[in-house]
């Protein structure tokens, strides 16, 4: 069975980036467009990854995080965080959260690649 | 050498050689894939909010800026109008908006220019970036200025130049043929 990563960000064009570079990953992309549809998704969908913008309508990345960590269906599932906010105090921010990465934009296809594959253990 | 050692030579020769291979393909598609995503996105639709909206996350998104202003030549005789600013002045006296003589510069030049590197940050108003002239079959229908850039992306330098070639020409198309939308809107 596929491994299954769920894209999360308003901005269609970085979704569609992002699903431009792992399209040909060994694994299911799924999307949502704010926080909240993330936390349900991920709930219904159980993926093994979450990218995730962080300045996002309804629920910001960093509430959705918190919302992830604190149930224990997805407490451990790894979280990075893909955004324009590359400021020490959000990245510090996002790792008090609990996320597992954190990436700036622009993104770079193969920091990108490379940090998926080391999350989900594929070797390229 | 015996023969399975002449043979594993090649092989791993075979190896290396397709990993340059694999290494140069990786490259090529990571320089494509924006450019691709350029192409999609403006030209998903001919609503002017929608084309104004795809530019601002691509500029955001792959450029790395969240300051800019779109400037189109309307009229007869032309002038260089605002048609929109995200996180800056949206006030539509182009003349006194930041950057303004370097922006008819390239208006009248045809040509992109980008900041020098150190370029000093006055602070009075946002630091012009870019300026990038829109065209549509090789003419200069309008600008995208560039304002100050994301804190960790830096200054624009000569490698971006391609993608900036791209946006001149698809959002210069896209807005073109999304000026009807927005001759409607403002009736």
């Amino acid at each position: 069975m596929k491994k299954k990563i769920l894209l999360v960000d308003d901005s269609r064009t970085s979704l569609f980036m992002e699903r431009m570079i792992l399209k040909d990953g060994p694994w299911e992309l799924l999307t949502a467009e704010d926080g909240q549809q993330a936390v349900e998704r991920a709930l219904a969908e159980r993926p093994h990854l979450i990218l995730m913008d962080v300045v996002m309508p309804r629920m910001s990345g960093f509430e959705a995080l918190r919302e992830l960590r604190a149930r224990s269906e997805t407490r451990d599932t790894p979280v990075i965080l893909v955004t324009t906010r590359g400021e020490p105090a959000n990245v510090e921010e996002g790792y008090q959260n609990g996320c597992s990465g954190y990436l700036t934009k622009p993104i770079d296809p193969d920091t990108l690649l490379a940090s998926v594959e080391s999350c989900l253990g594929v070797v390229s | 050498m015996s023969p399975v050692e002449t043979q594993a030579d090649a092989l791993k020769a075979r190896v290396v050689s397709l990993e340059r291979q694999l290494a140069q393909a990786r490259r090529r598609i990571a320089e494509l894939t924006p450019a691709h995503v350029v192409a999609q996105r403006l030209h998903a639709s001919l609503d002017r909010k929608q084309v104004i909206l795809a530019l601002e996350e691509i500029v955001a998104g792959l450029v790395g800026c969240e300051q800019l202003a779109v400037f189109e030549l309307v009229g007869a005789p032309e002038v260089l109008t605002l048609v929109a600013a995200v996180g800056v002045p949206g006030e539509s006296n182009d003349s006194t908006y930041p950057g303004a003589a370097r922006i008819a510069h390239g208006v009248a030049s045809g040509e992109t220019w980008l900041a020098p590197a150190g370029a000093a940050d006055s602070g009075d108003e946002p630091p012009l970036s870019a300026c990038i002239p829109l065209k549509v079959d090789g003419r200069v229908t309008g600008a995208l200025a560039l304002y100050r850039m994301l804190d960790h992306r830096g200054a624009l330098e000569p490698a971006d130049l391609p993608l900036l070639e791209m946006l001149s020409t698809h959002a210069g198309i896209a807005l073109a043929a999304s000026r009807p939308t927005a001759v409607e809107a403002a009736r």
